[in-house]
């Protein structure tokens, strides 16, 4: 048995309360152990230092990252308003923790300095890199891209960027005992553990293709020579004021960009989370100059399958090993598309891996990272997806 | 069977297909957006819907758990604990008002430090319950809030606050508070009628728990009343019984009373009737003067009834006077002369022993029964003394004789109504009972007390005090200052 993963949830009024109970249930899925590698997803309402301290009492210091959410995922479905609190314990694997910080100043950089650490730290082969970076502040694909640059062909990379209960304004990193914003925590899965990483969306194309006229990094500031916000004026008949206040982050959550990638049956999503100057587009991750976008809408049994589809892919890279729990990593998109019904998802995720038994923890997110296929091995950095990442 | 005609079909220009198929794709992108703002509404009113579930669902779980209580304790940290679970206010607290003063009576909170919550308190008289008055539904947030409020939003590192009244008939009882540390810009509707409900459904659950506690306290003070009332009945219910009992003791001694002279006198006169003739002048003599005192006795325990009767319903009226206190004690005296036989009758005031206002014909009943009562008592060749003092505010006087005393027990139970000394001499000389009650009664009319002071087989003092009256004058002297001021 080489890998072991409890999981807890809580939503307690009292914050540390909440932390002690979920870590005890941790605890206790474990058989009593104390976990080696301690995750902590929460509702923005635990962002406090008492909950961390809470958690390390309970699972003896162990390291921990995580950050905020706008929803956990535990074996039974979605749970909104909680802490969500993941232990791995591993006789044969190790874990080895770092974090970044000053995120916007430097994403790229971050995004390097992160992998050195780790891998320095690291005694046995690293096999996945999990991180949770702060999703407003900076671009995922920028820290994905200073990741890679460093271990991106050794190590898969999987994560998801922190959200903040869709209000758009502020996340926070969980680190050992710290509450950090504007941060990259990550966490090294190294020796004997297996790692098989699905990720898929389910969104369909609509309308004409734009072209890109003007882009850099994650802004997009014109389309078919038109500012990009046209693009949302036109579809959903909605006046640039509206889309200025808090409208456009929850708009294109539903109906993202995508672009078509070279090999990918997929179109690659971006979200657009704020109107820039000159009606230019701020994405969560970048979209190349010149490369075509369409709006994508969501559809409830493409969706489905999309995610089952997800379960499998990772299920499939696991081989003969015995699969012991999965961390989900969910687009807060899919929340609101799937509407009252997205706990589906997770059941169905469930399911895909095995039905009842099978552990799952994970979180809501503004934007996920994960390769996108089992063939390549860099990562890239989605929207609207779902990231299943099977342990073993 | 058709003819086959063969097409004449011929390629259109490149030019003009180009622009069909663009005609055709644009049209595509047009239905493509009429869709996504169909979608896009859908979606809306999905979301709207979803939001209202939740609300509903928080509603019912706030109802669930406050109207489980009428603990206003437990419902003040239920509430508290429903903002921060299901409506994610990092911090919050409910505050319930003092009914009269409107200042915090009784509060609970979740998420703010004490020190926080403190001074969230602070600012009540200036913020908050202006804000309080102003909305249904108040909102504050850091980005658009005026000096004072950004300066209260960050001593309480919060972003945004709400604030919502509870009332109760229109008047204030109380408010709860919700806090993020995230910006809430401003409500919609349908979030300010949920929060309105809220508001209203934990003022209802606190009011009820109010009611409940006022019912409970009314209850608990109806049960004492209706234990001290039945206290009461029972209590006036035994005093009635011996009431009745000493009334019919009462009616049982007067009919004796009555009956021993009458007899007497019957007899008497019986016998006087049919033999007349046959009896001797001296023995004639002795019947008469027995018919005589017979006669007497009767007269007196009438009056003595009479005198009780006229007390106890109040109407004993008074003829105040002025009194020379030794000279009705000479009166006595030669009144009960012949009684006092070889027992000296004296008395012994100062010369200085100022006069009183009082009844002198009351005075003089109670000398003559005080005496009277010592002479029974006394040995022969004894002697009786009255004394009398100037004394606080009035005079004091004392009856003493050298009789067998009064056992201690006894010394307050002589005056009860009926109450006789059980010994030979009451045995011999059956008196009514009537007459230190009587004399109690007076000395009490007159503003003053009595009581006995005894010893066995040391004689006994009876002592009553009398105020000077000064204030109480004889309607007598009235008449004749008005007289000598004309």
């Amino acid at each position: 048995m080489s890998l072991e993963m409890g999981i807890g949830v809580s939503s307690h009024a009292d914050v540390y309360a909440a932390g002690q109970e979920a870590a005890e249930q941790v605890v206790s899925h474990l058989a009593g152990r104390r976990p080696d590698l301690v995750l902590v997803f929460s509702s923005i309402r635990f962002a406090d230092p008492r909950l961390l301290k809470a958690i390390r009492t309970v699972t003896g210091g162990a390291p921990l990252i995580g950050c905020t959410d706008a929803g956990g995922i535990i074996t039974s479905g979605p749970k909104r308003r909680a802490v969500t609190v993941i232990g791995l314990l591993s006789k044969e694997g190790s874990f080895v923790t770092a974090v970044e910080r000053h995120l916007s100043s430097h994403s790229r950089v971050a995004g390097e300095r992160l992998a050195e650490s780790l891998t320095r730290q690291a005694s046995q082969t690293p096999q996945c890199l999990l991180v949770f970076p702060d999703g407003l502040t900076a671009s995922g694909s920028e820290v994905l891209a200073g990741l890679e640059k460093k271990i991106g062909n050794r190590v898969r990379v999987a994560g998801a960027t922190a959200a903040d209960d869709l209000y758009f304004q502020k996340t926070f990193q969980f680190y050992n005992d710290e509450i950090l914003t504007d941060s990259l925590p990550g966490a090294l899965l190294c020796g004997d553990i297996k790692v098989g990483i699905g990720v898929r969306h389910g969104w369909v194309p609509v309308g004409r293709p734009r072209r890109v006229t003007r882009s850099s990094e994650n802004v997009v500031y014109q389309l078919d020579r038109r500012p990009a916000v046209c693009i949302y004026e036109d579809f959903l008949g909605l006046k640039r004021a509206e889309l200025m206040e808090d409208t456009l982050a929850r708009v294109t959550l539903t109906y993202p960009l995508g672009t078509e990638t070279k090999g990918q049956k997929e179109y690659l999503l971006r979200d657009a989370i704020r109107v820039g100057r000159a009606g230019s587009l701020i994405c969560t991750g970048n979209v190349p100059q010149g490369s075509e976008v369409r709006l994508m809408i969501g559809g409830y049994e493409s969706a489905l399958e999309a995610a089952q589809q997800a379960a499998y892919d990772a299920a499939d890279q696991l081989g003969g090993t015995r699969l012991k729990g999965a961390l989900v990593f969910c687009s807060v998109a899919r929340q609101k598309m799937l509407g009252s019904e997205f706990q589906g998802e997770i059941d169905v995720i469930r399911d895909a891996l095995g039905g009842a038994g099978v552990r799952l923890g994970g979180f809501y997110s503004y934007g996920e990272l994960a390769p996108p296929s089992r063939k390549r091995s860099t990562s890239l950095f989605h929207n609207e997806s779902v990231v299943v990442v099977a342990l073993g | 069977m058709p003819r086959i005609i063969k097409s004449k079909w011929k390629p259109r220009p490149k030019k003009r297909g180009l622009n069909e198929l663009r005609k055709a794709y644009e049209e595509l992108d047009r239905t493509a957006r009429a869709l996504i703002r169909t979608d896009y509404l859908l979606h809306r009113a999905n979301e709207r819907f979803d939001q209202q579930i939740l609300q509903l669902h928080a509603l019912h779980r706030i109802g669930s758990t406050i109207n489980s209580t009428f603990d206003l304790e437990l419902i003040l940290s239920g509430i508290s604990e429903s903002m921060t679970k299901d409506l994610d206010f990092e911090k919050s607290g409910i505050v319930f008002l003092e009914k009269n003063s409107q200042k915090p009576l009784q509060s609970a909170y979740t998420g703010f430090s004490n020190t926080e919550y403190r001074l969230f308190l602070e600012g009540f008289e200036d913020l908050l319950l202006p804000a309080l008055q102003q909305e249904e539904v108040y909102l504050q947030t850091s980005a658009y809030a005026p000096a004072e409020w950004g300066r209260f939003l960050s001593t309480l590192s919060v972003s945004s606050l709400i604030l919502l009244p509870m009332r109760i008939k229109s008047r204030l009882i109380g408010f709860i508070v919700g806090a993020r540390t995230h910006v809430t810009v401003r409500l919609s509707e349908a979030e300010r009628r949920f929060y309105a409900m809220y508001a209203t459904q934990a003022s209802t659950a606190i009011e009820n728990s109010r009611l409940y506690e006022a019912l409970g306290q009314a209850n608990l003070t109806l049960e004492e009343n209706v234990q001290e009332r039945t206290k009461n009945l029972v209590e006036a219910n035994e005093r009635l019984r011996e009431l009745d009992q000493v009334k019919s003791n009462f009616i049982s001694l007067v009919s004796h009373e009555l009956r021993t002279p009458l007899t007497a006198i019957k007899g008497f006169i019986v016998t006087l009737y049919h033999y007349d003739k046959e009896i001797p002048e001296d023995k004639r003599r002795v019947y008469l003067s027995v018919l005589n005192e017979e006669t007497d006795r009767l007269t007196r325990l009438i009056n003595e009834l009479l005198d009780i009767s006229r007390i106890e319903s109040g109407r004993m009226e008074i003829q105040w006077g002025q009194v020379a206190v030794p000279e009705i004690v000479q009166r006595v005296f030669s009144t009960l002369s012949v009684k006092a036989n070889t027992v000296k009758l004296m008395k012994d005031f100062p010369s200085t022993f100022p006069s009183i206002v009082a009844d002198p014909d009351k005075l003089e009943q109670v000398l003559v029964n005080l005496v009277g009562n010592a002479l029974r008592y006394s040995p022969p060749e004894s002697s009786i003394v009255v004394t009398g003092r100037r004394h606080d505010n009035g005079v004091i006087l004392e009856v003493k004789d050298e009789g067998p005393g009064i056992a201690f027990t006894e010394q307050e139970k002589i005056f009860d109504k009926f109450y006789r000394l059980d010994n030979e001499i009451n045995r011999k000389n059956p008196g009514t009972g009537l007459g230190l009650p009587i004399c109690r009664a007076l000395i009490n009319l007159h503003g003053g007390k009595i009581w006995a002071e005894s010893e066995v087989n040391q004689g006994c003092r009876l002592i009553f005090t009398l105020p000077l009256n000064l204030d109480k004058q004889s309607e007598g002297e009235l008449l004749r200052a008005q007289e000598a001021v004309s």
